[in-house]
């Protein structure tokens, strides 16, 4: 060491590079670690490889619309391919992609359960034919959206919309944290970018708001509701159970990978479901997700629990949750 | 019965940035002033208000549901929120209104209900069918918050629940026998009627509150009337209503503190983010000892039990080195974990033998060198188990190690996040699964903890 302490200065630096260069996640092959430990912390749950796989194209897939977007916004040619993957590693944004990669893997095993179209449920098919020209402006932007999302998804694509405005404000920022970090970019145009390119966001474009909107519209679920998965869908029907439980759409969709689908049966009692009306839920959601139907609640089970009791614990995981990854943590 | 209200045009709010009403069509002006709000006051809306602050704070177009409710209904909009760099505006595109069941008023005639209505109801809460507060008719005296910011909150994040019911279940809105309001210390016993449609189902709840009880100097009133903070009394007033009254707004303390910290709403000066990342650290520790305040609560407390399950030792010294992991490798501190194919069946309670295990490498992640090695070994007798965790750290004299297990002992130590709860909670565990905690430590020569449970003689184990 010299004495004004220049070389140690510049061999800490060396040192403290190499150190940030090893602890940096190589995320292709750490994502699966990241998804079961940040979502599935004991559960003894192994995710599937193929929603895994989804999951990382899809997060490609953000990448790009997120870099053209700042790119677009102002934040200059100059940062094409240098946002990383690193803004992804992210609990609450891994959850809403899992609970997406759930719901294609959903619509993708629709046929088994005599669904061809699953884009097209009998539910909105119905509204398609309403004289309310509004009923129909809303089915018919569910249908395309639908649509979108299935076609997306057989090509490994999502689009922004698919996440929350939260969500999707996180990324943005932390992709623009995340080019600062590494020196790309000015900062000022960069926020002015991010600026720019969230007010551009518009929730209603996206998919999980037609779905809601559907259901607030038609005030879904209904007095004497067909709750048959292949009469709504499997997406029209989730968004029903997250619009009576009050546990949000992505909470449900993850309900349905859980083993034994225990949490989804109690949903559906507080929903107001049948014995047998949940009997065949349950099975059918089983059938769709591809888990083994022998671990599935029975009937005697199902009826035992109340609607009141139902809701009582429904209310439980809701009250006790501030946010979705509050309840998955529970 | 919901009725849905198709709007010929839809109407609309403007607000100033600071959700001041700068302008507002008929329906949504009338329920801002039924709701108390002033002429160009802040919006008098909760759920509205919260919308647009979400929409301004983003700077990005929303379009959700929110609900109103007023005294004989409860009103569910489809709003579009467009944020501008002076103001916000909330177009409301459908209205769905639902009526609430009116209030019926304690008439005490003796019929099958006097039991409830006798009570003479000093106030009174409306609860919606999931469990949200429509509205509250306060004792004369209380004053249930200006801003009514109470409306649809669900009545646990409101309302302090105490004793009387089981801490550990507040969302179970039959079982509540007392609580009180927010800056109002009182108990308020409470008595719960569900209101059930004619199709018998849950359309809400009341709650009827009468006078708090009265502490009586002479104690007459003898068990009723809870003595003033004995130890064992304000720890139990700890874990079922301080502790939980403290996770919320401390969690929302170090989220936020890491939003700052991590810059995840844009980029801020480092010092900045370092100082936020300090605020976070200081959270997490005040959570720490909240969870610490609970678990005493809990192990002290008379009916305390544990399960005996069978467990796999060896699996649950690997899931807790699994999960501090990251915290090891921050300070290359190496982990030396059983193998996979080791097993070590013992009898005690999977989370509570984890639990233990997680306080023991914790520590020693906390006390050892950088660079160093932590040992997680297994070890049997003829009918207990043990695991060691074995450190390179400073090590403890004797006098230490004679004090080490005592509640609130830090041994000088501080700074570091723990709260001198975490050894003697642990031990508590050890010996109620009908085990033991030892250490062996000499100054310069590292600790050895030692936990030690039954054997299971089948052998057979369970994750968790």
């Amino acid at each position: 060491m010299d004495e004004t302490g220049s070389s140690v200065g510049s061999r800490q630096s060396g040192q403290g590079l190499l150190q940030a260069a090893l602890a940096l996640p190589d995320l292709a092959t750490e994502l699966p670690v990241v998804l079961k430990a940040r979502l599935f912390p004991d559960s003894g749950f192994e995710p599937r490889e193929d929603d895994l796989g989804l999951v990382s194209a899809w997060i490609d897939a953000l990448r790009e619309q997120v870099e053209n977007g700042l790119a677009d916004a102002g934040a200059g040619p100059e940062i094409s391919g240098k946002v990383s993957r690193r803004p992804f590693s992210d609990r609450a944004i891994l959850t809403q992609l899992m609970a997406r990669a759930v719901e294609m893997r959903l619509a993708r095993n629709a046929p088994a359960i005599g669904m061809p179209d699953p884009e097209l449920p009998e539910a909105v098919q119905q509204r398609l034919g309403s004289e309310d020209p509004d009923t129909v402006e809303i089915a018919m932007a569910l249908l395309i959206a639908q649509c979108r999302f299935l076609a997306n998804g057989r090509a490994f694509h999502l689009d922004l919309g698919e996440l929350s405005a939260e969500r999707t404000s996180g990324l943005v920022w932390r992709s623009v944290s995340q080019l600062q970090d590494d020196g790309i970019g000015e900062p000022v145009a960069l926020r002015a970018a991010a600026e720019k390119f969230l007010a551009g966001f518009d929730e209603r474009e996206g998919r999980p708001h037609a779905l809601e909107r559907f259901c607030h519209w038609l005030a879904l679920p209904e007095a004497r509701q067909n709750w048959s998965v292949a009469h709504n869908g499997p997406a029209l029907l989730l968004a029903m159970l997250a619009r009576v439980s009050g546990l949000g759409f992505d909470a449900c969709c993850l309900l349905c990978i859980e083993p034994g689908l225990a949490r989804l049966a109690i949903v559906a009692r507080a929903a107001g479901l049948s014995g047998h009306e949940c009997l065949a839920f349950l099975a059918d959601m089983a059938e769709l997700a591809r888990l083994g139907v022998h671990d599935l609640p029975d009937l005697a089970a199902i009826e035992a629990v109340g609607q009141d009791e139902a809701q009582q614990m429904v209310a439980r995981w809701r009250n006790h949750a501030a946010s979705l990854d509050d309840w998955m943590d529970g | 019965m919901t009725m849905q209200s198709r709007l010929e045009n839809p109407v609309s709010i403007r607000l100033s940035r600071n959700g001041h009403v700068i302008s507002a069509d008929q329906p949504l002006l009338q329920l801002h002033f039924e709701a108390g709000g002033r002429d160009q006051g802040e919006l008098a809306l909760p759920q509205l208000l919260a919308l647009a602050r979400q929409s301004m704070a983003m700077g990005m177009r929303l379009s959700r549901a929110a609900s109103i409710a007023d005294a004989s209904r409860r009103i569910s909009l489809w709003c579009d929120v467009t944020p501008s760099p002076s103001m916000v505006e909330i177009l409301v595109r459908d209205w769905q209104e639902e009526p609430l069941a009116p209030y019926v008023p304690p008439q005490g005639d003796g019929s099958d209900a006097p039991a409830l209505w006798a009570l003479s109801g000093d106030g009174h809460v409306r609860l919606d069918a999931e469990q949200r507060i429509v509205r509250i008719t306060a004792p004369a005296d209380v004053s249930p918050g200006e801003e009514r910011d109470y409306l649809l909150k669900h009545w646990s994040e409101y309302f302090a629940v105490a004793d009387g019911m089981d801490g550990h279940r507040p969302w179970q809105v039959f079982q509540i026998h007392s609580l009180a309001f927010p800056g109002d210390e009182r108990q308020w016993r409470v008595e719960v009627v569900p209101d059930m449609g004619a199709q018998n189902r849950v359309l809400g709840f009341d709650l009827v509150l009468s006078a708090p009880r009265a502490a009586k100097p002479d104690g007459a009133e003898g068990a009723a009337v809870p003595r003033l903070l004995d130890d064992a009394q304000l720890a139990r007033i700890f874990g079922t209503r301080i502790g939980p009254a403290l996770r919320r707004p401390i969690g929302r303390i170090i989220a936020n503190a890491e939003t700052i910290g991590g810059r995840l709403d844009g980029p801020i000066r480092a010092e900045y983010a370092n100082y936020a990342s300090d605020i976070a650290a200081a959270g997490r520790h005040l959570l720490t000892l909240v969870d610490d305040l609970a678990d005493l609560e809990a192990i002290e407390s008379s009916g305390f039990r544990v399960e005996s399950e069978a467990v796999d030792l060896s699996d649950v010294a690997r899931r807790a080195g699994g999960l501090l992991a990251l915290k090891a490798s921050d300070h290359r501190i190496r982990l030396d974990l059983p193998r996979d194919d080791e097993l070590m069946p013992v009898i005690g309670e999977f989370r509570r033998v984890l639990q233990i295990l997680l306080n023991l490498i914790g520590n020693a992640i906390a006390y050892s060198p950088d660079g160093s090695v932590i040992w997680v070994r297994l070890d049997e007798s003829d009918d207990m188990a043990a695991v060691i965790v074995a450190d390179q750290g400073p090590g403890m004299s004797d006098e230490e190690q004679a004090k080490l297990f005592r509640k609130w002992e830090r041994l000088g130590r501080s700074g570091d996040g723990g709260s001198g709860l975490g050894l003697y909670i642990s031990r508590r565990l050890a010996e109620a699964m009908g085990g033991t905690l030892t250490v062996q430590s000499a100054p310069g020569q590292g600790a050895r903890f030692r936990l030690e449970l039954p054997k299971n003689a089948d052998g057979a184990s369970s994750g968790a």
